[in-house]
């Protein structure tokens, strides 16, 4: 009787159209970051932190500022130099979106990765071992999940991209990315952890956890070998929710300026630089924004379409959102929560 | 029931308890991130940063620094690093409008996702259902701040629909006041408004099996009374506390990159603010502040839910 994945799931998740659509889209999105240096060397011809503040391009046969004397950038151009147009700074926005689409994902994937190890970790160990160990991790957990995601989240990262983090030889230097990814890692923790708990609490009670552990199963063969493949429907449902909500979250740090540090892009940097010019400039802001939803469209899309497929009656998962954030939280929301969990 | 309150209401305590000392540490362990120095501003003497770290204590231990700002926000003495403004006085002056903006979003999200959430349901699988549900998908994919800033510039400066940012309060111009706050508070509530439409529609779409609406149409209800009665009671309950958790982590999260954005001056702002300039007493005020509606609510919500299923109170 254990409730791994249900059989036909995957046969199921084959046969919607819709993840289907969202799966093609964000391999698309994927590619082209990943194919920045092609664009930016043979399309666009420069890097992605590289000022033209006085050159000029020509469009339709006309010469024109990269930035005009008064200090407004060239909008889109449609054609392979300042496709999506320049920054303030006279840097190409298609290859800053490119290139920030890089950081942004891997911070995302990144976090997403250590906090399902970190949460799956403290879940599983506090559900099995109960007593002080378990009163020990929920404290903590409880700790963690009364802080304010987004506070919590610029506090660590405005701290840590003052002062780096060093922690024994291992030195992290303040602007890296190692930061953001860490920081969005750690905060999330709590909204997967407690369901987990909840659920190896639950799974240590049935009979074939009883009959591993009178056969002589050691505790930790025990929750690696019985507990954690019938916790795998449960985790693949976190994980687009939690690659949805970082995504999310790392765009609002670093758009409060405790994320990606300037000069490097992220697509969160991109809009915080943006904002700020909407009235001259537009497509500053408009192109990492179109980015984001699409890309976290997609991973939701995709999320969805695998719940549905693993069990069509399952409740929506992260309580506190992101929201928006996060869901809201994102929350982490989106169930955040919010997620959407929203956490936003 | 009684002990479990009890319970429930001592560890909200030391949770409040452990939220600011973790504050103060992250802000006490950087390593650039000596207060002194950054007083002192840039052509300061060490004897003058020496001065600044002996007058505010810096030089102590942590822990007796940490007991030291506690007492002084309990006793409203807490000033803040740079402004030397009184931390308690300007987030108590600034809570109304973050109230406010979380109140009205609130109202907003719950009746509009319970709306939209009903209206799938009872539709489900049409065309006007899978439209809602890939709205709401959307909805729940966009920034926050992003919206923000787009619906500020466009329907407030360009449109001019809106007045572009900033706050009136309710008792000198009510119109003005909610004119001011309708944007935020859509922007706010369209994330979670539509999150709570899709757990509606699912506990509506749940609801309409059960043996109890089976019964009550067999009675011969009519089929208005059981949706009301019947079907949109039950799908409310869990959506109510799940309401006070995202209440909670909207004062602090959403109105932080909300009220920048629409210059509503309210305690996101001020936190925004703070953050920025590493302004430690500022941060945990804030911290704190928001902190206290997330642990009240959460132990309200595990209370209310102990009442309801004497179980939870077991475990």
């Amino acid at each position: 009787m254990r409730r791994t994945a249900r059989p036909g799931a995957l046969q199921r998740l084959l046969r919607s159209r819709a993840a289907l659509a969202a799966a093609i889209a964000l391999a698309l999105i994927v590619a082209a970051c990943l194919a920045a240096p092609l664009w930016a060397d043979h399309v666009a011809e420069t890097g992605p932190d590289t000022n033209h503040l006085t050159d000029t391009v020509t469009v339709d046969g006309e010469e024109r500022d990269v930035v005009s004397l008064d200090g407004v950038p060239i909008g889109p151009t449609w054609q392979g130099r300042y496709f999506l147009g320049a920054d303030a700074n006279g840097r190409d926005v298609m290859v800053r979106l490119l290139y920030g689409g890089r950081n942004s994902l891997l911070i995302a994937l990144a976090a997403s990765a250590l906090c399902l190890v970190l949460a799956v970790a403290a879940g599983l160990v506090a559900g099995y071992a109960r007593g002080f160990v378990d009163a020990a991790i929920s404290a903590a957990l409880d700790v963690l999940w009364s802080f304010p995601v987004v506070i919590l989240g610029v506090a660590l990262g405005v701290a840590l991209a003052l002062g780096g983090l060093q922690v024994g030889p291992l030195v992290i230097d303040g602007g890296s990315l190692l930061i953001p990814m860490l920081v969005i890692g750690v905060v999330f923790v709590p909204y997967v952890a407690r369901p987990i708990r909840a659920q190896a609490r639950s799974l240590r009670e049935r009979e074939f956890v009883d009959a591993a552990r009178v056969s002589g199963a050691s505790p930790a063969r025990i929750m690696l070998g019985e507990l954690l493949p019938n916790l795998a429907s449960t985790i693949a449902v976190f994980v687009a929710l939690l690659a949805a909500n970082a995504i999310l979250l790392e765009a609002a740090l670093s758009f409060l300026g405790a994320g990606v540090q300037p000069p490097t892009p992220s697509w969160g940097t991109m809009i915080r630089d943006g904002v700020d010019l909407l009235t001259s400039a537009p497509h500053l802001a408009l192109a990492p924004g179109i980015a984001i939803v699409a890309t976290v469209l997609a991973v939701n899309a995709l999320g969805d379409a695998v719940r549905d497929a693993l069990d069509p009656r399952a409740p929506v998962g992260l309580e506190r959102g992101a929201g928006s954030a996060g869901p809201a939280a994102p929350a982490p929301t989106a169930g955040s929560r919010t997620p959407e969990g929203r956490p936003s | 029931m009684t002990r479990f309150a009890a319970r429930r209401l001592a560890s909200m305590a030391l949770v409040l308890i452990a939220v600011s000392f973790l504050t103060f540490l992250i802000f006490n362990v950087i390593p650039n991130g000596d207060p002194a120095v950054r007083m002192a501003g840039r052509a300061a003497t060490d004897a003058q940063i020496e001065a600044i770290r002996e007058d505010w204590g810096f030089d102590r231990g942590i822990l007796a620094q940490y007991g030291e700002t506690m007492e002084k926000l309990f006793t409203a003495d807490l000033v803040s690093y740079f402004t030397r403004d009184n931390v308690v006085d300007e987030i108590v002056a600034r809570a109304p409008r973050t109230l406010a903006l979380a109140v009205g979003a609130a109202v907003l999200w719950m009746v509009g996702g319970v709306a939209v959430g009903m209206y799938g349901a009872l539709r489900a699988g049409g065309r006007a259902d899978r439209a809602v549900t890939v709205l709401a998908l959307v909805a729940v994919s966009v920034p926050v701040f992003w919206l923000a800033a787009l619906a500020s510039h466009y329907l407030g400066f360009r449109l001019g629909l809106f007045p572009n940012g900033g706050y009136v309060a309710f008792a000198e111009d009510p119109l003005g006041w909610v004119h001011h706050l309708l944007l935020p508070w859509a922007v706010l509530a369209l994330g979670l408004g539509a999150l709570y439409s899709r757990i509606m529609r699912a506990n509506v779409l749940d609801a309409l099996g059960e043996d109890y609406v089976r019964a009550a149409r067999a009675k011969g209800i009519t089929e208005r009374r059981v949706l009301t009665r019947h079907v949109l009671r039950n799908s409310i309950l869990p959506l109510v506390s799940l309401w006070g958790l995202d209440f909670a982590a909207v004062v602090g999260g959403g109105a932080i990159l909300v009220e920048s954005v629409f210059d509503l001056d309210g305690v996101g702002q001020y936190a925004a603010s703070g953050i920025d300039s590493l302004d430690v007493p500022v941060v945990l005020g804030v911290t704190l502040f928001a902190a206290f509606f997330i642990v009240v609510l959460n132990a309200i919500a595990d209370i209310v839910q102990a009442a309801l299923d004497p179980r939870v109170a077991e475990r």
